[in-house]
C-alpha cells in the first residue's frame, strides 16, 4: 500500500501528469487518424523519452497506447473507417448509428465503455496482475484453438438472416488467412509466386478496403443525396437509462478483454472480436446486432481497452510481450535498463504502481477530454461528401501504404473495396470475414501445434479440461441456431402442407 | 445529384486515387558524384518495429548519422523475413543513400529460394553483431543440464519439445545441426513470435526453448529460466559454467548476426567511407550501451565488409545442406 500511495504522489508531479496528458492527445490523435497506428506512435516516441525519467517516459508511452485504442473507433463510427485495427467491430453497429442520424449516441456510448474498460482493466491489473499473468500460462496450444474456435462460432448467430452467405463471407475470412508462407511448415500458400504476398494478407488493408473504400464506392455510386440530418454534434454521455442498460455487457466486455489481453500473443483486436461475438451469443435480442445496436458498440469499446492493460500483465510480469505495441515497450524497457519479470514487481514496486496508475488516469482522461476532441473531429461529417469523400480516400491510400511501406498493400485496399462494394450489394455480411481473418490464423496455427506436440493424436484437445469445455460451448452454439432454423422450416412445412 | 456531377465526381475521385497511389511508390532521384553525404540516408529494416533488426537500426543508425554528418533514418518494410526489404534496396539507386540492415534470414532465404537476389546483388559493409544462440530451460525443468537433456532425447526419441521461432528458419536449422551432432531426435515446436514461445515454455508446454539471452535476460536474471548451452566458439565471460557446443563435440556456432549491406554498383569511395562509419558507430557509447542492455557483447560480431562476404556466403552453404536434409529443398 505504501508503494502504492507513492506512486499516486510521483504521478501528480507536473511532469508526470504532463506526460500522461500528452501522451492522451497524441494518442487519440494518432488512433483517429487512418494509417497512423498507435504502435507508430510509440515508436517514434520511444527515441524521445531517453532523456526522460523512466516512470515519465512509461507514462508517455501508456497513455498514447490507451488512447489510441479509444480513439480508433471516433473514424470508425463516423467514417466506417477504422483508425486502428482495434476499432473494426466497432464499425459494424457504430456506422449504423451514424447512418440513422445518432453519430452522437455512437460516441457518447464508446466514450462511456472504453474509459470504463479501461479503467476497469487498470483496477484489474493492481489488484491481481501476478497472479493472472501465471493463470495465462496454463494456456497451451489447445486452450487457444479452443478459444479461437469459440469466437468463430458465432458465425451461425451472426448470419442468422442467411446462413449459406454468412458461410460463405466465414470461410473466404478463413481463406485469407491462410495466404503467406505456412508459418507452421514453411512453404508459400497462394502467393503466385508474388513476393509481396509472402507474408500473408495484412489484416488492416482488408478491413480498410471492406468498410471504407467499399462505402465510398457506395456513396458515390448510390447515396448521392447525401443525406444524414444532423443536429449539433454533442457527445453527451449515454443516458442514465442507457448507461444501466449497457451496464452488463460493459462489465462482461472488460472481464472478457482483461482475460484475452493477458494471454501472451493476442491483443486488443481478437478481443475485440471475441467480445462481441459473446455479446451477440448472449443477448436475446442477436438479431438487431449490426443495426445499429448500441450494445454492438459497448461490447467491443469496453473489451479492446481492457485488453490494452491486459497486455500490460506478461509484459511487465513475464517480460512477455501481448501485442504489437506492448512488443515495441518491451524494446524501450530495457533500453530504459529495466528488465521486466517478477523482480520488477518485487523490487520496482513503485514503478509498477506508477504504471498501473498511470493506465487508469489516462483512461479517466479519455472520459474528460474525449467530448472536446470528438465535437472537433465530427465536425469534419459537415463537410460535403464531394470533398470528403475523396479526402477519406487518400487518408486510406496513404494510410494502407504506411503499415509496412508496401505498395501491395495499396493495391490489396482498393481490390477489397471493390469486392467489399460488390459482396454488400449482395447482402453478404461483412462482420464474418473480420471474424474469419482475425481468427483463422490463430486457430489454424494452434491446431497444428497441438497435433505436433500429441504426435498427431487428437485426445490433446479432450485431455485439457480447459479446452474441451470451450470447444463443447462452440460446438453447441455452432449447432443451435441452425437446429432452431430446420426446426422452424419444419413447423412452417407442417403448418402449410403443399405450400 | 445530376448524372454529369456523379460522373465528375467519380473522375475526381480516380483522379486522386491515380495521384496518391502514384507519390506512394515513387522513388527518389539521383545526380552526380557529388560529395558523399549530402542529403539524408534511408535504413531499410525488413522486419516490423521493436524486433532485434529494429532495435539494432536504430541503435547504429544514431551514430552513424552523426559520424557521416547526415541523418540516418530508419524506415521499416516488414514482410518476407526481410525479403520484401532486401529487393526494394535493389530498386533503388546504387547511391549509398539506400542502406539495409539485414541479418541471418537473409542467407536463410537465399538457401530456401525466397528471393531471387544472389549476395553478387549486394555489397557487404559490415558485420556488427553476431547473438549467441542457447538452449533454454525453466528452473522447475525436470532437465538441469544439457545431459539430462541428451540422454532423455536418446531414451525417447521425438518426446522432447523443443520451441524455435519460425518452421525453415534459423532456429530450426541449428537445432536440426544440433539433433545430427548429438545423435537424437527431438519434437520441434516451431512458433510465430517468441513472446508465446517463452509463454509456452513458462507454461510448461514445451521443454526447451532455443532463444537468445537478450529477449528474456529479466526471467535469467531471477533464475527461472536457465541457459543450459550455448552455440558459441568460446566459454562465454559472463556465464563461466555454461557448456558451449564445443565442449560437448559439436561443432555448431552459427547465431544470428546483424549487418550492412547497400546495392552493387555503389562507388567504392561511398562504400569505404560507409565500413569506416559503421566501424566507428560500432564503438560509440551510445551504441555500446544498447548493446550491453540487451547482451549482444557475450561475443565479438564486427567483421568488415570483406569478411562479412564471406561468412555470409558460408552460412548459406550451411543453411541450404541443412534445410535439403530436412525437405524443405527438394
Amino acid at each position: 500500500m505504501d508503494s502504492f500511495l507513492a506512486a499516486l504522489l510521483h504521478i501528480i508531479q507536473p511532469s508526470n501528469l504532463a506526460a500522461v496528458l500528452g501522451g492522451a492527445l497524441l494518442g487519440m490523435l494518432s488512433g483517429a487518424t487512418p494509417g497512423v497506428s498507435g504502435t507508430m506512435m510509440v515508436v517514434l516516441l520511444i527515441p524521445l523519452t531517453y532523456t526522460l525519467e523512466p516512470d515519465t517516459a512509461f507514462l508517455l508511452l501508456i497513455s498514447v497506447y490507451c488512447s489510441a485504442v479509444f480513439s480508433g473507433s471516433i473514424s470508425a463510427i463516423l467514417f466506417r473507417t477504422p483508425g486502428a485495427p482495434e476499432a473494426v467491430a466497432t464499425t459494424l453497429d457504430g456506422y449504423e448509428l451514424t447512418k440513422q442520424g445518432k453519430p452522437h449516441e455512437a460516441l457518447g456510448i464508446s466514450v462511456y465503455s472504453s474509459a470504463l474498460g479501461g479503467l476497469l482493466g487498470g483496477a484489474a491489473l493492481i489488484l491481481v496482475a501476478p497472479q493472472l499473468a501465471k493463470i495465462a500460462l496454463a494456456f497451451g496450444p489447445p486452450e487457444y484453438f479452443g478459444m479461437a474456435i469459440m469466437g468463430l462460432s458465432v458465425v451461425t448467430t451472426l448470419g442468422a438472416k442467411n446462413m449459406v452467405k454468412a458461410f460463405l463471407a466465414a470461410l473466404l475470412g478463413l481463406f485469407l488467412a491462410t495466404v503467406g508462407i505456412d508459418p507452421m511448415a514453411g512453404i508459400p500458400r497462394f502467393t503466385f509466386g508474388l513476393p509481396s504476398l509472402m507474408s500473408g494478407i495484412d489484416f488492416i488493408p482488408v478491413l480498410i478496403g471492406l468498410f471504407a473504400i467499399s462505402e465510398i464506392l457506395r456513396q458515390v455510386m448510390e447515396d448521392t443525396s447525401v443525406k444524414v440530418k444532423l443536429g449539433k454534434i454533442r457527445t453527451s454521455l449515454p443516458s442514465f437509462a442507457m448507461q444501466k442498460r449497457l451496464m452488463p455487457t460493459i462489465l462482461g466486455g472488460s472481464a472478457l478483454g482483461t482475460v484475452i489481453g493477458i494471454l501472451p500473443g493476442i491483443g486488443a483486436t481478437t478481443a475485440a472480436m471475441v467480445s462481441y461475438s459473446e455479446a451477440v451469443r448472449w443477448s436475446k435480442t442477436p438479431e438487431k446486432f449490426g443495426t445499429g445496436h448500441p450494445e454492438g458498440v459497448a461490447a467491443p469499446e469496453s473489451s479492446n481497452n481492457a485488453a490494452a492493460n491486459g497486455a500490460m500483465v506478461p509484459l511487465l510480469a513475464l517480460g512477455i510481450p501481448g501485442s504489437a505495441t506492448t512488443a515495441v515497450m518491451l524494446g524501450a524497457f530495457i533500453l530504459h535498463g529495466l528488465k521486466p519479470g517478477p523482480l520488477l514487481f518485487t523490487e520496482q514496486a513503485e514503478f509498477i504502481n506508477t504504471i498501473f496508475l498511470g493506465t487508469m488516469i489516462a483512461n479517466a482522461i479519455i472520459l474528460l477530454v474525449a467530448p472536446f476532441f470528438i465535437r472537433g473531429f465530427a465536425n469534419i461529417i459537415r463537410i460535403p461528401y464531394p470533398i470528403l469523400g475523396p479526402v477519406i480516400l487518400v487518408l486510406c491510400i496513404v494510410g494502407s501504404y504506411a503499415i509496412r511501406n508496401n505498395m501491395m498493400d495499396v493495391w490489396l485496399t482498393l481490390g477489397f473495396g471493390v469486392l467489399g462494394y460488390i459482396l454488400e450489394k449482395y447482402h453478404f455480411p461483412l462482420s464474418p470475414i473480420i471474424l474469419g481473418i482475425v481468427l483463422g490464423g490463430l486457430a489454424e496455427q494452434e491446431f497444428r501445434r497441438s497435433l505436433i506436440m500429441s504426435e498427431g493424436d487428437y485426445a490433446i484437445f479432450l485431455n485439457s479440461p480447459i479446452a474441451a469445455v470451450l470447444l463443447g460451448v462452440s460446438l453447441l452454439s455452432f449447432i443451435a441456431p441452425i437446429a432452431v432454423n430446420i426446426y422452424k422450416k419444419r413447423k412452417a412445412n407442417v403448418a402449410a402442407p403443399g405450400a | 445529384m445530376t448524372t454529369k456531377s456523379r460522373a465528375s465526381l467519380i473522375c475526381v475521385l480516380l483522379l486522386v486515387a491515380v495521384l496518391v497511389v502514384g507519390g506512394c511508390g515513387g522513388g527518389s532521384a539521383t545526380d552526380g558524384k557529388a560529395k558523399y553525404p549530402e542529403r539524408p540516408i534511408e535504413g531499410i529494416v525488413g522486419w516490423g518495429a521493436g524486433g532485434g533488426t529494429d532495435v539494432f537500426a536504430r541503435a547504429i543508425a544514431k551514430p552513424a548519422g552523426e559520424i557521416l554528418g547526415q541523418p540516418v533514418a530508419v524506415k521499416n518494410m516488414p514482410g518476407s523475413s526481410g525479403a520484401i526489404a532486401g529487393d526494394y534496396v535493389t530498386q533503388q539507386p546504387a547511391d549509398g543513400y539506400t542502406l539495409w540492415f539485414m541479418g541471418s534470414n537473409y542467407a536463410v532465404n537465399v538457401a530456401l529460394g525466397r528471393t531471387p537476389h544472389k549476395l553478387d546483388q549486394y555489397i557487404p559493409v559490415a558485420r556488427i553483431q553476431h547473438d549467441t544462440a542457447m538452449l533454454q530451460v525453466t528452473k522447475t525443468s525436470k532437465f538441469k543440464t544439457i545431459d539430462d537433456i541428451i540422454a532423455y532425447a536418446k531414451a525417447n526419441p521425438g518426446k522432447l519439445k523443443v520451441g524455435g521461432t519460425g518452421a525453415a528458419s534459423f532456429d530450426e536449422v541449428v537445432v536440426a545441426l544440433w539433433e545430427d551432432a548429438a545423435g537424437i531426435k527431438v519434437n520441434y515446436v516451431p512458433y510465430e513470435n517468441g513472446g508465446q514461445m517463452q509463454a509456452a515454455l513458462l507454461g510448461g508446454h514445451l521443454d526447451v526453448m532455443f532463444e537468445e539471452l537478450g529477449p528474456v535476460a529479466g526471467r535469467v536474471a531471477d533464475g527461472s529460466l536457465i541457459p543450459v548451452l550455448a552455440f558459441s566458439e568460446k566459454k562465454l565471460e559472463k556465464f563461466p559454467n555454461l557448456p558451449v557446443a564445443p565442449d560437448k563435440g559439436w561443432n555448431i556456432t552459427l547465431g544470428n548476426w546483424r549487418g550492412v549491406m547497400v546495392k552493387k554498383g555503389t562507388d567504392p569511395a561511398v562504400v569505404k567511407k560507409l565500413e569506416e562509419t559503421f566501424t566507428k558507430a560500432k564503438d560509440t557509447p551510445t551504441y555500446k550501451k544498447v548493446e550491453k542492455d540487451t547482451y549482444l557483447d557475450l561475443r565479438a560480431g564486427y567483421l568488415n565488409g570483406k569478411d562479412y562476404g564471406a561468412a555470409i556466403q558460408k552460412d548459406i552453404d550451411i543453411y541450404k545442406k541443412a534445410l535439403t536434409k530436412l525437405g524443405y529443398i527438394k
